[in-house]
């Protein structure tokens, strides 16, 4: 089911009546049971792999509490199922052409990929979150639980199973386990959330989506158009994401669950650093713990500076190929990579002075936000030869029409992003000017809530699916 | 060591990695509170840390540390052993 459907307006209401209705384990029960349900909703047997995920991880985990000196055998068999199924259903096909393409160079006879393997939606998301558990128990970080139900509920929850934010079980668990309630203020913020991520999606993401696919379908390109799309991704991209993720956190809200937040404006970010720290958190600080930070600190990799950058390298190809089977995600990857690497020697020969003079800020923001734009260009050409011809466009060679074209498609993407801006400067002030604890500005989301209501009503762009679905 | 003297160490230990002479530490300082306190200076921190202390750190040990007081902690019990 998809949190944009007519179904889901009807599902999420009658889930929250009931669910308040029962104690705290039939609670758990309903719960596995409707976030099974919305997740089968359009393919059934999608529902087998997430239960393998689950029983595999489960029984995994109990037995690394009761065999500790196997731990490290059942933590390689909980990775291997869940990278198993990962790996099979996103990166089978990608590796067989790969392989074909290889023979080809190699002057060996080829073949075809015959295998139409359909990715199923979510595998990424529920794959991660799941292994946290058992590495998380295997480092002692984490109790492995007893209560079948309980864990299930943690890899299965519908309102973050699709698209996250990623859990992790040392912040989830605690909240399935306790008996949970729910506040005017808990309604009030919940239905906040749902709201601002309706109007993003609905009104933002889908109104732009049209532009960007208008532009990147386009034979006869030029720079302004090609940049002009970029700008335009950048905005839908972090619209229809955080959207999801608003729509996540306040269903679940309404259920007593608090989620992790996954987005703090990455666009006011002043470095690469900065942005890494404000964009997709959750997956950000689940490769940071459990790829970054285990491999640069191996013994290999831990006293060299050259054992940092691999490590980076390594993190970042995998950032990337997590995205996607396909050569563009791991150089989007690797272009972020370079990035991150290029700020720590600027930073490195830079006087402090200079470098952290609040002055800087604002021109600082915006050159991390025009470096996002290349690497915007790199995710969306599926067929990489096309990046090096989008990123090698001359400025001087833009026809009168395509100029004219892309300054409307500018103006429209910058309309319908005005309301993203004004989010992030209104809690950027907030945050830096307003000292108070208690400030609820209750009369400021009910006129906002009913001006994007009304927004969503008229300006409602046509449906397309989120893009954090395909990973 | 007592606690007092791992800070001093601990803060030219910082100094020297986060190019930063007049950095004063408190024990409850996050990363958040101290400029350019990033992913990959916490590694250059970390292996400092083990080489001035004489000790060895987990990715276990690394992830449980949230404040100046962690580190200090930490230190004090592996120093113990």
């Amino acid at each position: 089911m998809i949190f944009h459907s007519l179904d889901y307006l009807i599902f999420l209401p009658l889930v929250v009546a009931i669910y308040w209705m029962l104690n705290r384990e039939k609670q758990v029960i309903f719960l596995i049971g409707v976030s099974y349900f919305f997740y089968g909703y359009i393919h059934p047997w999608f529902l087998y792999l997430i239960l393998t995920s689950t029983v595999v991880d489960y029984y995994c985990g109990l037995a690394m509490g009761r065999l500790p000196e196997h731990k490290h055998k059942l933590l390689l068999l909980s990775i291997s199922v869940n990278l198993g199924l990962l790996g099979f259903f996103k990166y089978f096909g990608f590796f067989v052409d790969n392989v074909a393409e290889l023979f080809i160079l190699l002057g060996l006879p080829s073949f075809t990929n015959n295998l139409d393997i359909y990715l199923p939606v979510g595998i990424s998301f529920y794959t991660f979150q799941t292994m946290s558990y058992t590495i998380d128990i295997y480092r002692g970080q984490l109790k492995p639980r007893k209560n079948f139900l309980d864990f299930a509920l943690f890899v299965s929850f519908f309102p973050q199973l699709v698209a996250g934010p990623i859990e992790r079980a040392v912040n989830f668990l605690p909240q399935v386990e306790k008996k949970r309630s729910l506040s005017v203020s808990d309604v009030q913020s919940a239905l906040f959330l749902l709201v601002w991520g309706f109007f993003k999606k609905l009104v933002i993401a889908d109104n732009i989506a049209f532009i960007v696919s208008k532009i990147f379908l386009l034979e006869n390109t030029s720079f302004l158009l090609v940049w002009v799309g970029a700008f335009a991704f950048g905005i839908q991209v972090f619209a229809d994401f955080s959207a999801y993720t608003d729509i996540a956190r306040g269903s679940a809200r309404l259920l007593g669950f608090k989620l992790s937040q996954n987005f703090n404006h990455p666009y006011i970010s002043a470095s690469p650093t900065e942005f890494w720290k404000r964009w997709h958190i959750s997956l950000t600080s689940w490769i940071h713990d459990y790829i970054f930070l285990p491999l640069a600190l191996s013994r290999r990799l831990r006293t060299a500076t050259g054992g940092l950058i691999i490590s980076l390298f390594i993190t970042f190809f995998i950032n990337g190929l997590w995205h996607g089977a396909g050569w563009n995600f791991i150089l989007w990857g690797l272009y972020h990579f370079a990035l991150l690497l290029i700020y720590a020697w600027a930073k490195s020969v830079t006087p402090e002075h200079i470098r952290d003079h609040q002055w800087l800020r604002p021109f600082q923001i915006f050159l991390m936000f025009l470096l996002l734009h290349p690497s915007y260009i790199i995710f969306l050409n599926g067929d990489v030869s096309y990046i090096w011809r989008d990123l090698t466009l001359s400025p001087f060679v833009n026809s009168e029409i395509q100029t004219q074209a892309a300054l409307f498609l500018f103006g429209k993407a910058l309309f319908f992003s005005i309301p993203l801006w004004a989010h992030t400067i209104f809690s950027y002030v907030r945050e830096r000017f307003w000292t108070g604890d208690s400030w609820k500005p209750l009369a400021v989301q009910v006129v906002a809530s009913m001006i994007m209501f009304i927004s969503i009503l008229v300006l409602r762009g046509d449906s397309v699916d989120f893009i954090y679905f395909q990973f | 060591m007592n606690q007092e003297e791992i800070l001093t160490k601990i803060t030219e230990i910082m100094r020297e990695t986060f190019n930063s002479p007049t950095l004063e530490l408190t024990p409850e300082m996050t990363a958040k509170d101290i400029k350019g306190w990033d992913s990959m200076k916490n590694i250059w921190l970390i292996v400092a840390i083990e080489e001035a202390f004489e000790i060895k750190l987990s990715t276990s040990d690394v992830i449980s540390i949230e404040c100046v007081a962690d580190y200090i902690k930490l230190i004090s019990e592996k120093s113990a052993l």
